[in-house]
């Protein structure tokens, strides 16, 4: 048993950074919380006095009332601020379309020649359900705009360590930006129940630099 | 945020150094601000629309104005623009199904 299994993902985008720093924030102040709070409970059970006689004290009031308000937008200005800087897109160089179908992805890039293929899942043992036949590749440090739209029922297309969640509905393009600042091979599976192999539709997003990806544009041409 | 931007502060002009070393730019459509949210399916659809019209009101000044010439309306230049946004942001299936029923006279929109 190691962090890795309980912990989140290393972070392979700016956003699942910040995302992973405000869990950690988050979670020391929830922390916080629960020691004071049960320390307070504690003292309180185990000692012998006992304030029977107080009917009303608005000071104690106001204090416990601001308190909580203060802590709570410690929480929420940050969460806000993540939520809104997630929705943003800044300048895309290219645009991957991703279309959702029962019970494979399909990929389409056509900012230079068409470009189009289907992702199956295959059937190797390396890494049980989450390999496929055609992976994505998406160049590295290049701001990038997914688009996802499905074909058939509701699906997610998700990539847990960049932050990347957007559900794919039929009818409608969602968009949403990657920035990937690490190269590697990237795991994720379809994340809205979608019908019966819903399990066996992974996603996988090979990260390359950009020269290697213009040398695989080229190979279309 | 800051941290975002500073990333493409120095991760931007690799990109664009590496597409200018093999003679391929990486291009696509722009951020478009009439369409700031997360659900972009109008601004393909505005595309397609924008482009249509478009190929039609030069197609149309063309007549007006070179009857005698024989210019296509379709290679006027700016157009394509239009239709590089709509084939970078609507799924091809789409495309395909409005372009064929422009062709049968069905198509819903007005272009």
């Amino acid at each position: 048993m190691d962090w890795m299994k309980i912990s989140l993902y290393d972070n392979a985008s700016p956003i699942m950074e910040q995302l992973i720093l405000f869990h950690d924030y988050s979670m020391l102040i929830i922390s916080t919380i629960l020691s004071v709070v049960s320390f307070f409970m504690i003292k309180m059970m185990s000692n012998k006095f006992i304030s029977s006689k107080i009917l009303e004290n608005q000071m104690i009031e106001l204090i416990w009332t601001l308190i909580p308000t203060i802590i709570l937008s410690f929480i929420a200005l940050p969460s806000l601020h993540l939520l809104y800087l997630m929705d943003e897109l800044n300048n895309p160089l290219l645009t991957v379309k991703i279309i959702g179908h029962q019970w494979y992805w399909s990929y389409e890039y056509n900012d230079f020649n068409s470009i189009e293929f289907d992702s199956y899942m295959s059937s190797s043992s390396t890494f049980r359900l989450l390999e496929v036949d055609n992976s994505t590749p998406i160049p590295s440090n290049c701001q990038t705009r997914l688009i996802t739209t499905s074909s058939d029922v509701l699906h997610s297309w998700t990539i847990p360590p960049m932050g990347i969640k957007m559900d794919a509905t039929p009818g409608r393009l969602n968009q949403i930006s990657l920035f990937s600042n690490r190269t590697g091979k990237f795991f994720g599976q379809c994340s809205e129940i979608c019908g019966a192999n819903h399990s066996f539709m992974p996603i996988v997003v090979d990260v390359i630099p950009i020269t290697y990806f213009i040398s695989w544009i080229k190979t279309f041409n | 945020m800051t941290h975002v931007s500073l990333y493409q502060i120095h991760s931007m002009p690799t990109a664009i150094m590496a597409s200018k070393s093999s003679d391929y730019k990486l291009e696509t459509a722009p951020f478009d601000p009439r369409f700031p949210n997360t659900n972009q399916t109008k601004y393909c659809y505005q595309s397609f629309l924008d482009f249509h019209r478009c190929t039609k009101y030069c197609y149309q000044s063309f007549l007006d104005f070179h009857r005698c010439t024989k210019i296509k309306g379709e290679s006027y230049e700016p157009c394509h623009y239009f239709k590089r946004v709509f084939s970078s942001m609507c799924p091809n299936s789409w495309v395909e199904k409005w372009n064929d029923q422009l062709e049968d006279g069905t198509f819903a929109g007005n272009i």
